[in-house]
């Protein structure tokens, strides 16, 4: 747009210039003419009356230099100044003509006019020339432009704000769907408001939401099906382990006693995948729909929980504690799904720390937020392979205690949707494991 | 003492009959729901082990049939869901204990004395751990054979301590247990009768253990 001004501007200026000429012109073509008022005829020839006061007069302007020059056919000067330049074509006698030029480096207008002194033959007519430089003309052009630009350039700005102002207005709405929609967890499957959307863009929102609601039912179907093959399993499974539990206390010699025990961990490990596999369909961001944070006692969860855990602790000769307020801690959370954390941190403590390890389970309130802290004195988990634990189906490598790899996914999944933190990191002053969830 | 196993899979059904006989009772197997209700109503069994996912008449449906027989009999049910609707609904009609699928075959035959014991022993009155016994009427307790001495507020907190051994009582709850007496008891006072309880049951294998930030448990000393 301020191309199109700078263009225009130029026009303009050649325009006003030209209408400056028009205007200056008027008056410069009457020099001559009054000049040839002053040519008398003296001995048979022209000559030109001008006394001094008079040509004083002619020439005095106060803005631009005059110059002029009055000659014979024969190229003799009258008067004026002998280098003024001589046009292109003279024209008959009564023609004035008006052009530009340069003289002495300026540039000049200048009115010529071919003038047959009374009396006299037509070869002994007078070229009458005045010029003057461009001073006022440049001066006109100038206020012409400045008087017409200036409420042109306000104008135009004018109508940039308001054009700027309108797009954004009517952009604003699209700027704020986008943001909305950028902001979302990516699992996120819920339609889009279309209520306060441009009408140019409603069609599009239905039909995103529309895609979106087909994702999200596709997905609900995989859901399905791995909850219930993982129910399914149960029974069978139930069937195997009571078998192997009577088998084992009837075991004969100690081979078939070994391949039982064999058999019954290994029903172990399976039972334990089946019903990760349950949980982490169960708390999946995306059943999410489900979900209701609403205030609860983490202090009186955790204590619960923990107590729940001392019975199993204390045959493994380890020893599991509580630090925190005995009173209540409140946040917004889901109940069953804080539980299951809880149940999924402690027993990994317990699975991966040798006899005689402390479990501790901490509980801090500060600066407006609350972390659960869950450490061990056991194994650890090297600092390299802290992000990839949270993994699903990830085994640390060379991990020689059996497990699901999904634990710590199904924590992780709790966690986020209840915007929490999580950071596992080593415990001060000894080595093993502190598992930091900080709830906002 | 004859209980009625219902259960449709057949391993697990097996496997239950047999524990069953073990433990020294008598077994009954059905494997639908209508065949569960019609033996029900012979009235001739003292527990019954349910599924609940039965084909034809599930297992909430029997349960709820046997309640407005106004049945009594404890009811233990055996589910593959696990979810809390289903332990929760289970309980509300009136089953008295739920394991989920797979489970420890000693914690199910826990349970099943358990349910046996409260069912048919109402009129006990003692709380026993390992040697201890403790006479909640007479408000006695003895060792083995031999009486002990206790003062009558450690005897308070034997109580609560014994009537939840093997778990977690805070110190909240003791305190709560002991406050018909006209005092406040005191954290320290609590410690203190811990420990003499302690000197007093140490040498028969009973052990109160302290848990960090939560309380005290009661149980039997392991060999270690």
């Amino acid at each position: 747009m301020l191309v199109l001004w700078l263009s225009s501007a130029v026009l303009t200026y050649y325009l006003a210039f030209r209408f400056a000429n028009y205007a200056y012109d008027y008056s410069l073509m009457d020099s001559p003419h009054d000049l040839a008022g002053q040519i008398v005829v003296l001995n048979g020839k022209a000559s030109l009356d001008l006394p001094l006061s008079a040509r004083q007069i002619f020439l005095s302007d106060k803005m631009d230099t005059i110059y002029y020059n009055v000659a014979r056919r024969d190229r003799t000067v009258i008067s004026g100044e002998p280098d003024l330049p001589l046009p292109d074509v003279i024209r008959k006698p009564g023609a004035s003509t008006v052009r530009n030029g340069i003289f002495r480096a300026q540039k000049v207008r200048i009115a010529s006019l071919s003038y047959l002194p009374p009396g006299l033959s037509p070869d002994q007519s007078v070229l009458i020339q005045v010029a003057e430089t461009l001073n006022k003309r440049r001066r006109m052009a100038g206020q012409i432009i400045a008087t017409m630009l200036l409420p042109q350039l306000l104008l135009i700005v004018l109508a940039a704000l308001i054009v700027w102002t309108g797009i954004g207005k009517g952009l604003a709405p699209l700027e704020q769907l986008h943001r909305g929609i950028a902001a979302r967890s990516d699992r996120d499957l819920s339609p889009v408001e279309e209520a306060n959307t441009p009408q140019e863009v409603r069609p599009i929102i239905s039909e995103v939401n529309a895609l979106m609601n087909r994702l999200e039912k596709a997905l609900e179907v995989q859901r399905r099906f791995i909850a219930d093959a993982a129910h399914q399993l149960r029974t069978p499974l139930a069937g195997l382990k009571t078998q192997t539990s009577l088998a084992l206390r009837q075991a004969v010699n100690q081979d078939t006693q070994h391949s039982l025990a064999q058999i019954d961990a290994s029903a172990d490990r399976t039972i334990r995948l089946v019903n990760q596999m349950l949980a982490l369909a169960q708390v999946e961001p995306g059943s999410d729909r489900l979900l209701e944070l609403k205030p609860l006692d983490l202090g009186r969860l955790v204590r619960e929980t923990v107590k729940e855990w001392v019975p199993a602790v204390i045959k493994k000769d380890m020893d599991l504690g509580y630090e925190g307020p005995n009173s209540s801690v409140m946040i917004d959370g889901d109940a069953v799904r804080l539980k299951m954390m809880i149940d999924n941190l402690i027993d990994n403590a317990v699975r991966y720390c040798p006899k005689g390890s402390n479990i501790t389970t901490r509980l801090e309130e500060a600066d407006g937020s609350v972390t659960l802290t869950i450490e061990d004195n056991g194994m650890g988990i090297p600092p390299g392979e802290r992000d990839a634990v949270f993994q699903r189906f990830y085994r640390v490598p060379d991990n020689p205690i059996p497990g699901s790899g999904l634990g710590l996914s199904i924590v992780r999944d709790i966690v986020t949707s209840h915007r929490a933190r999580i950071s596992i990191e080593t415990p001060m002053g000894h080595s093993g494991t502190s598992v930091k969830v900080t709830f906002p | 003492m004859r209980i009625l196993i219902v259960e449709d899979d057949a391993v697990l059904a097996d496997g239950l009959l047999h524990s069953i006989k073990a433990a020294g009772y008598v077994p009954d197997l059905v494997t639908t729901g209508e065949d569960a209700d019609a033996a029900l109503k012979e009235k001739v069994h003292d527990l019954v082990i349910l599924d609940l996912g039965l084909p034809r008449m599930d297992g909430f449906q029997v349960l709820e049939r046997l309640r407005k027989r106004k049945s009594r009999i404890p009811v233990l049910i055996l589910t593959a869901r696990g979810a809390l609707e289903d332990r929760v609904t289970g309980l509300n009609l009136g089953a008295d204990d739920y394991l989920s699928k797979p489970f420890d075959l000693a914690e199910l035959e826990a349970r099943v004395r358990a349910l046996l014991r409260r069912a048919y022993n109402k009129n006990s009155n003692e709380l026993c751990l390992g040697e201890l016994r403790f006479d909640t009427r007479a408000r006695r307790v003895t060792l083995g054979k031999k009486p002990v001495e206790v003062s009558a507020r450690e005897m308070s907190v034997l109580e609560i301590l014994l009537i939840r051994a093997g778990g977690v009582v805070s110190k909240e709850q003791i305190m709560d247990s002991l406050c018909s007496w006209n005092d406040d008891v005191s954290d320290n006072a609590i410690e203190v009768y811990v420990h003499r309880l302690r000197r007093k049951l140490g040498n028969a294998g009973i052990v109160i253990r302290t848990i960090r930030g939560l309380g005290y448990l009661m149980d039997r000393s392991h060999n270690e």
